[in-house]
């Protein structure tokens, strides 16, 4: 009877944690193998032995390689614009004479975040509007010729990282703030008794100490922006934008699935985007050298 | 304690597994067809406005007469409809409407493999009803002799102009016979700000509806491609030569603003099929009975005086639960003489169904002859009709779009000529479709 207690005790725990493991077994982990059994295959209704032949389909595939490279700039200008303004914007919140309004800063901020990103795009796509958008008005004050940001494949990533800037920005503040708070005052105080500038405080106190949240930020702005979908796919009316410029991988892989119901070669392409996402995300924490920070 | 714990955890995994739900609460067709009432529900799924105004009158007749029926209309986004359906059709059709609207630039998607529609050749026969449509509108949504979808418009188009504005500058349109003839004429009533007709940034549309004008088509009767043609390159030329002398304009307003450049003046005529006239007449309803409309003037020697542009077929699903009351709705609206009739009323869609285009009813007044100032408009549609191009379809029809917005902006910026952006489109297109063939 003893006995039987105890092992009930043992099994208790298992049973309080098992519904989110049945749940991820059903919902996550199915799909993820049933997934990875699909790309092996080939066919519409009934399925095939293909081997790798979809892998190696997407190493040809231009399309793939160029929703790829619009990432890649989309990664690029999120990085070197949105990353640099919201820290410029943290930094800014954190200072003592902001501090006691924080809170209403930090909220106004990250309120975009929260908006559904259908309605994002909409708000956006007239905002961006060639003939009757407002930010077109505006530079048009200024002199400034109409752009074609959702027409002109030169404009079209320019527009999305606008779009990406206004929504994205808020979290990203929250983060640095979050990552600002571990950065102690004594620090800070002593390097401006040795005379150490502004800047050089910025650069050689703040920052090293901001390192850890970076990684995190870098990769989920990396993440975002391979990823992106839904914003994109509004401003391009649900298809891929002049010239392509706005196709993702993961708009790419929707397309072949759901438009052209080739759900084999759309796994591939799923597999293989995810593992140049973990390449990705190795390089970056290789570069951050996250290990030397622990140690 | 057991009882508790194993309670409890049940309990938990149901309130996940609740949270998971996705479940909207819309009754579906295969699950929900029959309600509790004892009433059974059609759902119809439609992208259309002007589409889902027909239904919903008809549908109040119809459910006057079939008190046991209860006709849901349902209006969905263009993409998202059909990528919900095809999301639904592959996993088993939990959902699916009983009826769905299929715009032919959107069937070719479920040609690949088992078509999720059912074949309506037998509920024809049955009902003696299998010569009522020309082939050339039902071949849009026929795969292998089986039909899949029943057209609804012929889809004619007309050339329809400002009448109050060629008039005073003393213009007499319909003696114009050529678009050149027409284009050099509307010069004194155009500006920098002002254009005869609306471009846009894509000249896709414009091209294959004037291609087929020519008796060319992106898509040959044998499924070939079809716009790398000497034919094609002519009339691709022919837009960029509007385009260059502005009669074109270079970009399209969206949405609410297409049409307020109407009824701004900012275009002053435009040729498209009977459905568009529709929503010209909806959303255009200051320009009553200013304007007119004629026959396509001809471009080239094969040219005839109309094109044939879009088109849409109502499909049964093969998921429907209440296949020959479904069925039955369907013969209400698309096969029924009366009611076509009335859907050129309603939205100005001259009938595609034969015994329908010969009713006296069509050429009564309405809205639509009120808007284009007493005309006949049904007596052109009909006369045009017989002189209509075919449009041909393809499974691979949609890639055309990707291949061709590849090359688009640098073509626009003058950076092609004609002949080399079809080539590259024919080219790219080309691989797309050997890529997928070598996929299956």
């Amino acid at each position: 009877m003893t006995s039987h207690a105890s092992a009930r005790l043992k099994i208790a725990p298992f049973l309080f944690i098992s519904p989110f493991f049945i749940a991820y077994a059903i919902f996550g982990l199915y799909p993820i193998l049933y997934g990875f059994w699909l790309s092996l295959m080939k066919g519409t209704d009934s399925y095939t032995f293909a081997g790798l032949s979809n892998y190696l389909f997407v190493f040809k595939d231009g399309f793939f390689w160029k929703a790829m490279w619009n990432g890649t700039k989309l990664a690029l200008g999120s990085l070197f614009l949105i990353l640099p303004v919201a820290l410029g914007v943290s930094l800014l919140l954190n200072r003592p004479y902001i501090s006691k309004k924080k809170g209403f800063f930090a909220t106004f901020f990250f309120t975009p975040n929260i908006t559904s990103a259908v309605a994002v795009g909409i708000i956006f796509k007239l905002l961006l509007e060639r003939d009757s958008g407002f930010l077109n008005s505006i530079l048009g004050v200024f002199g400034v010729d109409p752009i074609g940001w959702l027409k002109d494949p030169a404009w079209t990533i320019p527009a999305l990282i606008i779009l990406c800037g206004w929504k994205y920005l808020g979290v990203n503040i929250l983060f640095f703030l979050a990552g600002l708070q571990n950065v102690p005052n004594e620090l800070i105080e002593a390097a401006k008794i040795d005379g150490a500038t502004p800047a050089q405080r910025l650069w050689y106190v703040t920052m090293p100490l901001l390192r850890p949240i970076m990684t995190f930020i870098v990769f989920q702005c990396l993440l975002g922006s391979y990823g992106m979908f839904s914003e994109a796919f509004i401003l391009a009316n649900s298809g891929f934008g002049p010239e392509n410029s706005l196709v993702f991988p993961t708009s790419y892989l929707y397309d072949q699935a759901f438009r052209r119901q080739d759900f084999t070669y759309s796994s591939a392409l799923g597999y293989v985007f995810t593992l140049m996402m973990l390449v990705i995300g190795f390089i970056q924490l290789k570069m951050f050298n996250l290990k030397d920070q622990e140690g | 304690m057991k009882k508790a714990i194993s309670l409890l955890t049940a309990l938990s995994f149901c309130v996940y597994l609740a949270g998971c739900s996705t479940d909207t609460g819309t009754s579906s067709s295969s699950d929900s067809g029959s309600e509790s009432s004892g009433k059974k529900t059609i759902t119809l799924w439609t992208f259309a406005d002007t589409h889902k105004q027909y239904y919903d009158e008809m549908k109040a007749n119809y459910e006057k007469d079939h008190p046991d029926i209860n006709i849901k209309i349902e209006l969905l986004e263009y993409s998202a409809m059909f990528d919900k359906y095809t999301v639904i059709s592959q996993s088993g059709g939990k959902g699916a409407p009983d009826l769905i609207d299929v715009e032919q630039g959107a069937f070719p998607r479920y040609i690949k493999g088992d078509v999720p529609f059912e074949p309506l050749n037998d509920y024809m026969e049955t009902a003696g009803l299998s010569d009522a449509i020309p082939k050339g509108r039902l071949d849009l949504y026929t795969v292998n002799s089986n039909i899949y979808g029943i057209e609804i418009a012929a889809c004619v188009s007309a050339l329809y102009y400002r009448k109050d504005l060629y008039d005073a500058a003393g213009i007499d349109v319909p003696s114009l016979k050529t678009w050149n003839d027409f284009m050099e004429a509307s010069k004194p009533l155009i500006d920098k700000d002002k254009f005869v007709l609306s471009g846009s940034e894509k000249d896709q549309g414009l091209f294959e509806q004037l291609l087929r004008q020519e008796g060319g088509d992106v898509v040959t009767s044998d499924g070939k491609i079809g716009f790398n043609t000497p034919t094609g390159i002519e009339v691709l030329t022919r837009i960029k030569d509007w385009k260059d002398q502005g009669f074109l304009s270079k970009s399209m307003p969206e949405g609410p603003q297409y049409w307020e450049a109407f009824t701004n003046g900012k275009f002053i005529a435009a040729f498209g099929p009977d459905w568009w006239a529709g929503q010209l007449v909806q959303n255009s309803p200051d320009l009553s009975g200013k304007w007119a409309a004629v026959p396509m003037p001809l471009g080239g020697p094969s040219s005839v005086q109309t094109s044939v542009n879009g088109g849409t077929g109502l499909a049964l699903s093969k998921f429907s639960a209440n296949k020959d009351a479904a069925w039955d709705f369907l013969k209400y609206t698309h096969l029924d003489t009366d009611n076509i009739v009335e859907s050129f009323r309603i939205i100005n869609l001259f009938p595609a169904l034969t015994s329908a285009t010969q009713s006296p009813d069509l050429h009564k007044e309405s809205d639509t002859t009120k808007y284009f100032g007493g005309q006949d408009i049904a007596q052109l549609y009909a006369d045009l009709g017989t002189q209509a191009p075919s449009q041909n379809q393809a499974w691979w029809r949609s890639l055309v779009g990707k291949a061709w917005d590849k090359f688009e902006p640098d073509y626009q910026n003058g950076k092609m000529t004609p002949e080399a952006f079809l080539g590259n489109v024919e080219k790219e297109l080309q691989s797309l479709i050997d890529a997928e063939q070598a996929r299956k």
